[in-house]
C-alpha cells in the first residue's frame, strides 16, 4: 500500500471510512513511521477542536446523564399535557452499587479529561430520602449524591495535581467561578433542608451540581491543552 | 541613535512575516484550524477558493493540508507549534467551519455552513452558521447573531449575545449575563448563577422556553396575544409583571398561570433575582 493520503486520514480520524478501507489504513499505519506520525498530529489537532472521533472519547458522565434527565423533569409536573406528563412519570434513583460502577468508570476514563477543581473539599451535601416509587415528587437519591461526590472529588484531585499546567489567571477564574456554584449550591441546601421534597428545589440543586462537574471539566481541557 | 538600537528594532520588524495563499475549494469542505494564540478573522467571498493570510513568526510556516472535503491549517515551527498567529481568512460561505484556539479571539461574518468554535481564553464573535452552531469558551465572552439552527453557546467567566437568531438555543455561562434579542427561537434554555437573562422575541405556540439564574433578573418580553403556560418560581427574589396576571394569594414563590391558550411553556426561575415580564417597546398599556 502507498503512503496514506491527506483525505483517506481525514475519513480515518472521523470514523468514516468502510470497514476494508479502515483495516487497510490500520495496518499500514503499523508499519509506518511516516503516516503514523501524520496521524498522531491530526489527532492532536482535532482533538483540540474538541472533535475527537468517537472511539476515541470517553464515555459522556453518568452524572450529567443523571442531572440531564433531572433538568428534563423541572418544575412542569403541573401543567397537564402529554410532554410535561411525560416528564413527570420519570423519577431518579439507582442502586448505589451501579452509581459506583458508573464512577468507577468515569474515573477510569477521565484522564482525557484533566481537569477542574476549585480545590478544597466536596460539598457537604445532606442526603435527601428516596423518591417514592411512583410519585410525582422528585428528590435526588443517596447514590445519586455519591455518585456526584466521587466525581466531583476525582476531578478536583486531578485538576490540582495539574494547576502548574495551567495559567494562573486561569485558575483564579475558575475557582472563583466554582466558588459562585458553590455559594449557589449552599444556599439551595439550606432551603432544601427547610422543605427537603421540594422538586423545584431538587431539580434545581441536580442543574448546579451538573453545571460544577461541566467547569471542572472543562478546566480539565484546557490544562490538558497547555 | 546607537547601531545596537537599529538592530534591534530591525530584528523586530522582521521577526514577522506574512504568509498569503490562495487556493481552490470544493464548496462543500470544511475547514479545519488551530491557533493557540492570536486571532482568526474569517470572512466570505463569491469564489471556490480559500485565501489565507497571516502574519507569524518568521520561524514558523503556515501549513495547509488539503483533500477535496476537508481543510487543514495549522502553524509549526521545527521544535513543535509556534506562538501567535493573525490569521485573515476568505472563503466560500457555504464551508463548514471547526475552529479551536486557546489564548486564540475569532470573529466570524457570513457563513452559511455549520460552525463550531472553542476557545478557552478568547473572544467568540460569530454573525451567520446554519444547522448547527456550536461556540464554547471559558474566559470569553460570546457574541452570535444572524445564526439558524441548533444553536449550543457556553462560557464560564463572561457575558453571552445571541440576537436575530432562529432555531433552538442551548445558552450556559456562571458568571455573566445572558442576552436573547430580536430571537426566534421555537426552545430555548439559558442559565447563568450570576447575571441575568433578557429574552426579547418570539414565542412559538408550540415552543418551550426555560432560563434560570441563581444571583440575576430575569426580564421576559410577553408579545399582545401570546399563548403560553408560565412557571415562575423566585426564592428570595420577588415578580413583576407590565400586565396583569393572576398570582396566587398566599404570596407562593412558584406558581404558574395561562395566557390565551396556554400554548408555550414558559419556566423562569431566579433564585434571589427579579423575575419581569415585559411588554415589547412602544406595547406598554
Ligand atoms: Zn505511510
Amino acid at each position: 500500500m502507498r503512503h496514506i493520503t491527506q483525505q483517506q486520514l481525514n475519513a480515518y480520524v472521523d470514523g468514516a471510512l468502510g470497514e476494508h478501507e479502515h483495516r487497510e489504513v490500520g495496518a499500514h499505519l503499523e508499519s509506518c513511521d511516516e503516516c503514523r506520525d501524520a496521524l498522531a498530529e491530526l489527532m492532536s489537532l482535532v482533538a483540540e477542536l474538541g472533535g475527537l472521533p468517537r472511539e476515541g472519547r470517553p464515555a459522556r458522565d453518568l452524572w450529567s446523564g443523571i442531572a440531564e434527565r433531572t433538568v428534563e423533569r423541572r418544575l412542569v409536573t403541573p401543567i397537564d399535557r402529554g410532554r410535561a406528563a411525560m416528564r413527570s412519570a420519570w423519577s431518579i434513583s439507582l442502586p448505589q452499587a451501579a452509581a459506583a460502577a458508573v464512577a468507577a468508570a468515569i474515573i477510569a476514563g477521565s484522564g482525557v479529561w484533566l481537569a477542574l477543581g476549585g480545590g478544597g473539599a466536596g460539598p457537604d451535601f445532606s442526603l435527601t430520602p428516596p423518591p417514592p416509587a411512583t410519585g410525582a415528587e422528585f428528590v435526588l437519591a443517596p447514590a445519586d449524591m455519591a455518585t456526584y461526590d466521587d466525581v466531583v472529588a476525582e476531578l478536583t484531585r486531578q485538576l490540582n495535581a495539574r494547576r502548574a499546567e495551567l495559567d494562573p489567571t486561569t485558575v483564579r477564574v475558575i475557582r472563583e467561578n466554582i466558588q459562585i456554584i458553590d455559594a449557589a449550591i449552599g444556599e439551595i441546601n439550606e432551603a432544601l433542608a427547610l422543605d427537603p421534597s421540594n422538586e423545584f428545589l431538587n431539580a434545581y440543586l441536580a442543574r448546579a451540581m451538573r453545571r460544577k462537574v461541566a467547569v471542572l471539566q472543562s478546566a480539565m481541557k484546557l490544562a490538558s491543552r497547555t | 541613535m546607537t547601531t545596537a538600537l537599529i538592530t534591534s528594532l530591525l530584528a523586530v520588524v522582521t521577526m514577522v512575516q506574512q504568509t498569503d495563499t490562495t487556493f481552490p475549494v470544493q464548496p462543500n469542505a470544511r475547514l479545519r484550524l488551530s491557533n493557540p494564540g492570536g486571532s482568526v478573522v474569517v470572512r466570505t467571498w463569491d469564489q471556490n477558493s480559500v485565501r489565507i493570510v497571516a502574519e507569524h513568526s518568521r520561524r514558523s510556516v503556515i501549513r495547509v493540508r488539503n483533500d477535496p472535503n476537508t481543510i487543514v491549517i495549522d502553524e509549526r515551527t521545527e521544535r513543535g507549534p509556534g506562538s501567535i498567529v493573525e490569521y485573515e481568512i476568505t472563503i466560500p460561505s457555504t464551508l463548514d467551519l471547526q475552529l479551536g484556539g486557546n489564548y486564540s479571539d475569532f470573529d466570524v461574518q457570513g457563513v452559511t455552513g455549520q460552525i463550531s468554535i472553542q476557545s478557552l481564553d478568547g473572544n467568540i464573535k460569530v454573525s451567520g452558521g446554519r444547522e448547527r452552531i456550536k461556540l464554547h469558551s471559558v474566559q470569553g465572552a460570546i457574541d452570535l447573531s444572524d445564526a439558524q439552527g441548533k444553536i449550543e453557546v457556553e462560557t464560564v467567566n463572561d457575558r453571552i449575545t445571541v440576537s436575530r437568531s432562529s432555531g433552538e438555543l442551548t445558552a450556559e455561562t456562571v458568571n455573566g449575563r445572558i442576552m436573547l434579542l430580536d430571537v426566534d427561537f421555537s426552545n430555548a434554555e439559558a442559565s447563568t448563577f450570576n447575571g441575568s437573562i433578557t429574552h426579547n422575541g418570539a414565542i412559538h405556540e408550540n415552543g418551550s422556553y426555560f432560563f434560570a439564574t441563581h444571583m440575576g433578573s430575569i426580564n421576559f418580553t410577553v408579545p399582545e396575544g401570546t399563548n403560553a403556560t408560565i412557571s415562575v418560581a423566585t426564592g428570595k427574589g420577588n415578580f413583576r409583571a407590565d400586565f396583569e396576571v393572576e398570582r396566587p394569594e398566599n404570596g407562593k414563590k412558584r406558581f404558574q398561570f395561562t395566557l390565551g391558550s396556554g400554548g408555550a411553556l414558559v419556566e423562569l426561575e431566579s433564585f434571589a433575582g427579579r423575575i419581569s415580564l415585559r411588554r415589547p417597546d412602544g406595547e406598554e398599556e
